[in-house]
């Protein structure tokens, strides 16, 4: 009896730690694997965080939950003494003796003979040796391998979650992060709150900002507030485009005007506060000394009959201007008062260009710090067409740009007039063939395009010769008249407002605002040919 | 008691071992089949060697008895060899009184260890006759039955070329022996040696180490080593392997066997591993015994396919691979 106490006693020792060691076998092979599993998640979340929901996490985390009980249930599988003894035998070695003989000292002894005794002189000598065994020399307790395997998921996984942490701490201070890019202390909205609060385009591209500053917004969220943002901005681009096209027309107009070339000039370098100031020191001459009548020699009088009330909202700055040219007579207040309005109301456009594409740069800059419109990202302009690279395939005369890579100069440059170009924005953009469907990245086709195009296609109130001269060029896409011509001189585009050529090199892209400097330099040479 | 043992199975392996070196006075190398040749004679079972000519087969057996001091008969088959040569027959004789009667003359095999030379070259007929004495241990005359002298030890040769005009030995009688040994060529070194002492003015002789009585308290003692459930296992499970019809069949017993080992292979591993533990200086049988054994107990129980036979596969590379298959009982 006590020689099997002597052999379970061992035994039991052992099997303990087997199964100690089990455990920590199993658990370091869960371990590895959880972590491998979350750390692949984490990867991919990041790249794919429009796809991989929270869904998805909860399945993984059910998954992992389920494989961890399984490996918990086969880990703590009991060890038969059998087993423990096998294990002994094989490790020491001692060629089955423990093995066999608890398999003879837990079953009923034969009673007498040779084989008895053979029997009992077995398990006495396997109870010897037991008694001088020890478990933790049989099974030391070590840490398994698969810890040490687990070191390199968990270090990916640690990696993983800092980075998202990071990004989510940056998009938490993203409103810090627009006050410290801001030199001037203003965030991208509040250089929204000098303009018209009232304005479609500045609502939105405030809602934008919002979602954009919002601290609880999702990258995803993020994304398209930065999308709604850009298309506000570009709505609002075109607009002082056109605005700007108006004032050169305005400029044109008045300078037939005697008394007005100053103004003209003025308004046609650009210098717009320069042209009000003058209009204003005019209508105050004016109010203090009114004209005699309709024939007064300064022929200014005779402008305040004037009535535009056909023109749209986008040629109203330069009908002003035709105004004045077009009814000779004095100019009176009234007449320099619409003048004063419709050049106000530009230069207010142009402001909330200004201050628009400034708070989109800031945006832009601050998405680049939180990942989300790096030269690789999302919003990169590569991506908004295969043509990142090449040439448009239908260069246009609008803008005279033939390879600016940006995407919303490609809608602009590449779209073709049709009765459906409104729908088909999208896909003439896509490809050189000009079919590729449209991308939801794009956004909705724009009415900026439409109205540059009407103006673009006002018919003069020229000669025969001007007429025919349209005549013929209307079989072109850009057909510009006389009354387009643009006075903005080289100098002026390349010393022309704030646009700074580091953004260009930095963002990879070409802001709207250069574009629009390049495209009326191109206006400006093929109008010079004409002359 | 536990001294009792002890001091049995220490004698069990001295005595082996005086067997051994006395042999391998005369018998160059292959000291393996010896140790397998003196653990079926401690076992009750018969031995079927297997070599090629001159390899020392006839003289193997003959210097074992001359080492145990059994009697000692030799039988060269041929093909007209018929049983009555083997087992003896009735004579008419007369006594005294001249009245005549019917006597009992034994044959070789009446002999402790029986020489059975080129077995494969007697009729079936014949061989049948040794087989039945090998295995019921008695033979059949004239309507008696004759027990043989204790220890009854067979060991039969058969040359594995020139098998032209031969008798192959049936599967079931082949079952018979315990053991299936082959003897090697020698090589070079253990040629050296076999010249040298053979070519002398005198050749070695051996004395008698180990009398009638003493092999017989060393079959018991053979037998009393305890087998325990999980090594039996092990080796059923070796012997299952072999079956290509068995769900346990391994995977080369199912493409190149034919039939598998019958009962007797396990029988024959249990037994040579127990000599083979006690050589060993162990009272119980370990599964590493069991392995020492497979090859000669279970190389003659299986009989190879056609198409193993094309591909010239042996039994013992079949039985290699068994063995590495199958794990050990953990209990």
């Amino acid at each position: 009896m006590k020689d099997l106490d002597d052999i379970v006693g061992l035994l039991r020792a052992v099997a303990g730690r087997m199964r100690v060691a089990r455990v920590l076998h199993e658990a370091g092979f869960a371990l590895c694997i959880v972590l491998f599993a979350l750390a692949a998640f984490e990867l991919v979340r990041i790249p794919l965080s429009g796809i991989v929901t929270d869904v998805h996490w909860y399945v993984l985390v059910a998954g992992l939950s389920i494989f961890c009980v399984a490996v918990l249930w086969r880990a703590l599988k009991r060890i038969s003494m059998a087993q423990a003894a096998s294990l002994v035998d094989a490790r020491l070695p001692l060629h089955d003796e423990l093995k066999s003989a608890y398999w003879f000292a837990s079953r009923p002894q034969p009673a007498d003979g040779q084989g008895a005794a053979f029997v009992r002189n077995h398990v006495a000598n396997a109870a010897r040796t037991a008694h001088d065994l020890r478990g933790s020399s049989i099974v030391p307790l070590k840490l398994p391998r698969t810890l040490l395997l687990a070191v390199l998921p968990g270090l990916i996984l640690a990696g993983a979650i800092w980075s998202r942490a990071d990004l989510v701490r940056a998009g938490t201070q993203v409103g810090a992060g627009i006050a410290q890019v801001d030199t001037s202390g203003q965030s991208a909205r509040s250089l929204l709150s000098a303009t018209a609060a009232d304005d479609e385009e500045i609502a939105e591209l405030d809602r934008a900002l919002a979602a954009f500053e919002d601290n609880n917004a999702t990258r995803q969220e993020r994304l398209e507030a930065m999308l709604r943002a850009r298309d506000a901005v570009d709505q609002m681009n075109m607009q002082a485009a056109v605005s700007r096209e108006g004032l050169a027309r305005m400029a044109r107009a008045i300078s037939e005007q005697p008394g007005m070339e100053q103004v003209a000039e003025a308004i046609a370098q650009g210098r717009t506060e320069d042209a009000i100031a003058m209009l204003q020191e005019m209508r105050d001459e004016l109010t203090a000394f009114p004209a005699d009548g309709p024939g007064d020699g300064s022929g200014r009088g005779n402008s305040a009959r004037t009535a535009r009330d056909e023109l749209p909202a986008a040629q109203e700055t330069g009908e002003t201007g035709r105004d004045v040219t077009n009814m000779p007579g004095s100019t009176n207040p009234e007449s320099v008062n619409r003048l004063l309005e419709n050049l106000e109301n530009a230069q207010d456009t142009m402001r909330r260009q200004q201050r628009a594409n400034t708070a989109r740069r800031r945006m832009d800059e601050l998405g680049e710090m939180v990942g989300l419109t790096a030269q690789n990202s999302d919003l990169a302009p590569q991506q908004f067409t295969n043509q990142g690279e090449t040439p448009m395939g239908a260069p246009s005369p609008d803008t005279g740009q033939t390879d600016l890579r940006s995407a919303t100069m490609y809608r602009q440059a590449s779209t073709m007039p049709g009765d459906n170009d409104q729908d088909d924005e999208g896909s003439r953009t896509g490809g050189p063939s000009g079919h590729s469907s449209a991308r939801a990245l794009e956004g909705r086709a724009t009415k900026r395009l439409d109205a540059m195009l009407k103006l673009e296609r006002v018919s003069v109130s020229g000669g025969e010769e001007a007429k025919e001269q349209d005549k013929q060029k209307a079989e072109w896409f850009y057909s510009a008249s006389q009354q387009e011509q643009s006075e903005t001189g080289f100098a002026d585009v390349r010393g022309r407002d704030e646009y700074s050529g580091a953004d260009v090199m930095k963002t990879g892209r070409v802001p709207i605002e250069q574009r629009q400097a390049v495209r009326d330099y191109f206006i400006n040479v093929h109008e010079g040919d004409n002359k | 008691m536990s001294n009792d043992v002890e001091r049995q199975v220490e004698q069990f392996r001295d005595r082996f071992k005086q067997v051994t070196d006395e042999v391998s006075r005369i018998i160059v190398g292959n000291d393996d089949v010896v140790a397998s040749v003196m653990t079926c004679l401690l076992v009750k079972g018969h031995v079927l060697l297997e070599g090629i000519p001159g390899v020392g087969k006839t003289k193997l057996v003959q210097t074992l008895a001359d080492v145990m001091h059994l009697e000692f008969s030799r039988i060269q088959f041929t093909p007209d060899l018929m049983p009555g040569d083997i087992i003896g027959t009735n004579v008419v004789r007369e006594d005294a009184s001249g009245q005549k009667f019917f006597e009992f003359q034994q044959g070789p095999i009446f002999a402790n260890m029986v020489l059975a030379d080129e077995i494969n070259r007697a009729t079936p007929k014949t061989q049948s006759a040794l087989l039945e004495a090998m295995q019921e241990n008695s033979v059949s005359a004239g309507g008696d039955t004759h027990n043989l002298d204790q220890p009854f030890f067979v060991l039969a040769t058969q040359n594995p070329i020139e098998m032209e005009g031969t008798y192959p030995l049936p599967e079931a009688q082949m079952d018979r022996f315990l053991f299936k040994l082959r003897l090697d060529f020698p090589g070079a070194d253990q040629l050296y040696s076999i010249v040298d002492r053979t070519t002398q003015q005198s050749e070695p002789e051996v004395r008698r180490v180990l009398e009638k009585e003493q092999i017989l308290e060393m079959r018991s003692t053979a037998r009393a080593v305890p087998v325990s459930k999980p090594v039996m296992e092990y080796a059923i499970a070796i012997t299952l392997a072999t079956h290509p019809e068995s769900d346990k069949g391994h995977e080369l017993a199912k493409k190149y066997v034919r039939f598998g080992s019958s009962p007797r292979g396990v029988q024959s591993l249990i037994l040579g591993a127990k000599v083979n533990a006690l050589m060993s200086g162990r009272v119980h049988v370990s599964c590493e015994d069991i392995r020492a054994v497979t090859k000669p107990a279970l190389r003659h129980r299986i009989l190879l396919n056609f198409e193993a036979e094309a591909e010239r596969i042996e039994t013992d590379a079949i039985l290699q691979s068994i063995l590495e298959s199958i794990e050990e009982p953990k209990g």
